[in-house]
């Protein structure tokens, strides 16, 4: 047994494979809660057409599971000591590797396309709200739950529908309607306070807060998970991974 | 410039023409106003009641106040006095806490007239003010208000096409009450709240509808155009002759919001974040890393694969792959014993691959 590495090499190889190895039904789990989109903010990438967040979860689900399935098969080789076992166990961790690489790096980087300023959920907001096209129903469906639920208007303040073009605009007269009537501050059986004050904008009868900060707090949240825990797990299997290729040469 | 003088500072030189310095001038201004302000007891409670209440007034008190007050003023210029009480009589925009969104693309909410026209009220006689909007540019032509017998005028949005041929009549209330102007407070109050937006507010532009609705016949207060700056002005007209009895001047000009195109706004996220940047380089210093360790480990161990074979050929196969497990060269070594050991597979074998070509055997 000699040739086959230390044996200290060898439980701390075992070691960093258990960890892993709960690390990645960890992120797995995490993965089908960004893919489940309990925000419910879906619509908001998906009419971009940047909804590479979910796409990042996707990937991750897979490679979560993976890294689990390659730790377990890793674990029984290297207790083996079988030395095309070890190397398969390499190759395999090494896709692995990569496929979390990009599933890390695609979320983070479609998260900043999406909410490192507000101006693309502004734009989106304006040209799609109150749409009669399928993306615009699904998106007025989403703003109008946002508005109501958080208690917020328009992205990043109200007067983002007064101040721009939008198709709610060419549909609904301003000194009617200057804004969605969901912006409208309602009591607890949801019925609007006060018509007129909200028409008019008064502080105690319109929502001021925008809704950017929800859309960007749920985006921020998914991307999180994805990116910075695949990021940490990625962190601790590299020395892992260094060390079995270590271990392989000197079986 | 004057000769002589150049060397003098500016207030020197008013000083030496005999005119005021300016110190001076601003300090009688400032006197003036005081005077006025606090002319009378009853005057002040009033002011001061209106500032908390929130109301946007900069005049100073009501009409009732200053009327009295004005022939007290004394050793003011005349010009000073005209422009004091010209910032002070204007219809003024409401105050921003009633109305966030203010001026709005096609509306423009303004403050009731609140005590502005006690001094010109009679008792017994019944008033109300009338609210004239004229587009600014309008300005140049005739800005009077009055028809030939004396009487308000009349004219419609549509005759003056949108205030821009000269003032319409947009709207007309009762007077306000001066002695209960409204409390911002209570507009937080559900109950009491439109009828304080009501009391204290009037919204130019509020009616969308008035303009086809072939049954109206009120003053019509259809929605602004945008963009444009608008004048305003309040008119204390009696409510049985018509007459004009008071004015306010008219307003600065307040414009309308203009829209900006939504398809205008760059949606481009900027610079990248640093948790993106961190995580990609990062990523990929790793990844190579990994990649090179594991080409490296690959290349020595086919290098020692091949150092070995040349001695040994058995052993160091042994080495590359495992030797729990029977290796490659061991299968090979088996397999002729194996068929050897067994001429009876070996036969049917070559037999098979004779008879192939002419007719496969049936049932084999």
């Amino acid at each position: 047994m000699a040739e086959k590495g230390s044996p200290f090499v060898m439980g701390l190889l075992v070691m960093g494979n258990v960890v892993i190895m709960l690390a990645g039904l960890a992120l797995y789990a995490e993965s089908v809660w960004v893919t489940a989109d309990p925000y419910k903010v879906y619509p908001i990438m998906g009419v971009s057409g940047k909804d590479d967040v979910y796409a990042g979860a996707w990937i991750s689900i897979f490679t979560g599971f993976a890294f689990f399935c390659v730790c377990v098969f890793g674990i029984i080789s290297l207790v083996q000591g079988n030395r095309l076992m070890v190397l398969l166990y390499l190759v395999l961790i090494l896709v692995v590797y990569m496929f979390e690489c990009a599933s890390c790096i695609t979320s983070y980087t479609h998260r900043d396309f999406v909410v490192s300023n507000s101006n693309l959920v502004k734009k989106q907001m304006l040209t799609f709200y109150s749409a009669d096209t399928y993306q615009g129903r699904e998106l007025t469906r989403m703003w109008d739950r946002f508005m109501m639920e958080q208690q917020c208007c328009g992205t990043t303040h109200p007067l983002d529908w007064v101040n721009f073009t939008s198709v709610f605009r060419s549909r609904y007269p301003e000194v009617v309607a200057p804004w969605p009537f969901y912006c409208c501050k309602r009591d607890p059986n949801f019925i609007i306070i006060n018509e007129e004050g909200c028409r008019l904008g008064h502080v105690d009868y319109i929502n001021t807060k925008g809704c950017f900060e929800h859309i960007k707090h749920a985006v921020d949240s998914y991307a999180w998970g994805v990116s910075w825990f695949g990021f940490a797990i990625l962190m601790l299997t590299c020395p892992v991974v260094l060390l079995a290729i270590y271990h392989y040469t000197t079986m | 410039m004057t000769r002589g003088l150049e060397t003098e500072p500016y207030e020197g030189r008013l000083r030496d023409l005999g005119m005021f310095s300016l110190r001076k001038r601003r300090l009688e201004e400032v006197q003036a106003v005081t005077e006025r302000r606090e002319g009378s007891d009853s005057c002040r409670q009033q002011r001061i009641g209106l500032e908390t209440m929130g109301l946007n007034y900069r005049r100073e008190v009501s009409r009732q106040c200053c009327n009295q007050e004005k022939s007290t003023h004394i050793g003011i210029p005349k010009s000073n006095r005209a422009r004091i009480s010209d910032d002070t009589l204007r219809p003024q925009i409401a105050n921003p806490k009633f109305a966030t969104n203010n001026p709005t693309l096609t509306t423009v909410t303004l403050e009731k007239p609140f005590c502005e026209f006690d001094g010109s009220m009679l008792k017994g006689a019944s008033y109300e003010v009338y609210l004239y909007v004229m587009v600014d540019s309008a300005m140049t032509s005739s800005s009077s208000l009055m028809d030939t017998d004396d009487k308000a005028l009349r004219a419609t949005f549509q005759q003056t096409s949108g205030g821009q041929l000269g003032a319409y009549k947009a709207a007309s209330f009762d007077v306000p009450n001066c002695m209960s102007p409204p409390k911002l407070s209570d507009a937080a109050d559900v109950a009491k709240a439109p009828a304080v937006l009501a009391q204290y507010l009037i919204r130019v532009g509020d009616d969308s509808a008035c303009l086809y609705d072939p049954n109206f016949l009120e003053a019509c207060n259809p929605p602004l155009s945008e963009d444009t700056s608008y004048r305003f002005k309040f008119v204390l007209v009696d409510k049985t002759s018509g007459a004009m009895k008071d004015q306010t001047l008219w307003s600065d000009p307040i414009k309308t919001n203009k829209l900006k195109q939504s398809s205008s706004i760059d949606t481009w996220p900027g610079r990248r974040s640093g948790g993106m940047i961190v995580i990609t380089s990062v990523l990929s210093v790793l990844m190579s890393v990994l990649v090179a360790a594991f080409l490296t480990a690959a290349l020595l161990a086919v290098l020692a694969w091949g150092r070995d074979y040349h001695l040994d050929g058995v052993s160091s196969k042994r080495r590359l792959f495992s030797d729990g497990y029977p290796s490659l060269k061991g299968i090979q070594e088996r397999l002729p014993m194996q068929l050897g050991v067994n001429p009876k597979l070996s036969n049917m074998l070559t037999q098979d691959e004779h008879k192939k070509p002419l007719s496969p055997t049936p049932g084999y």
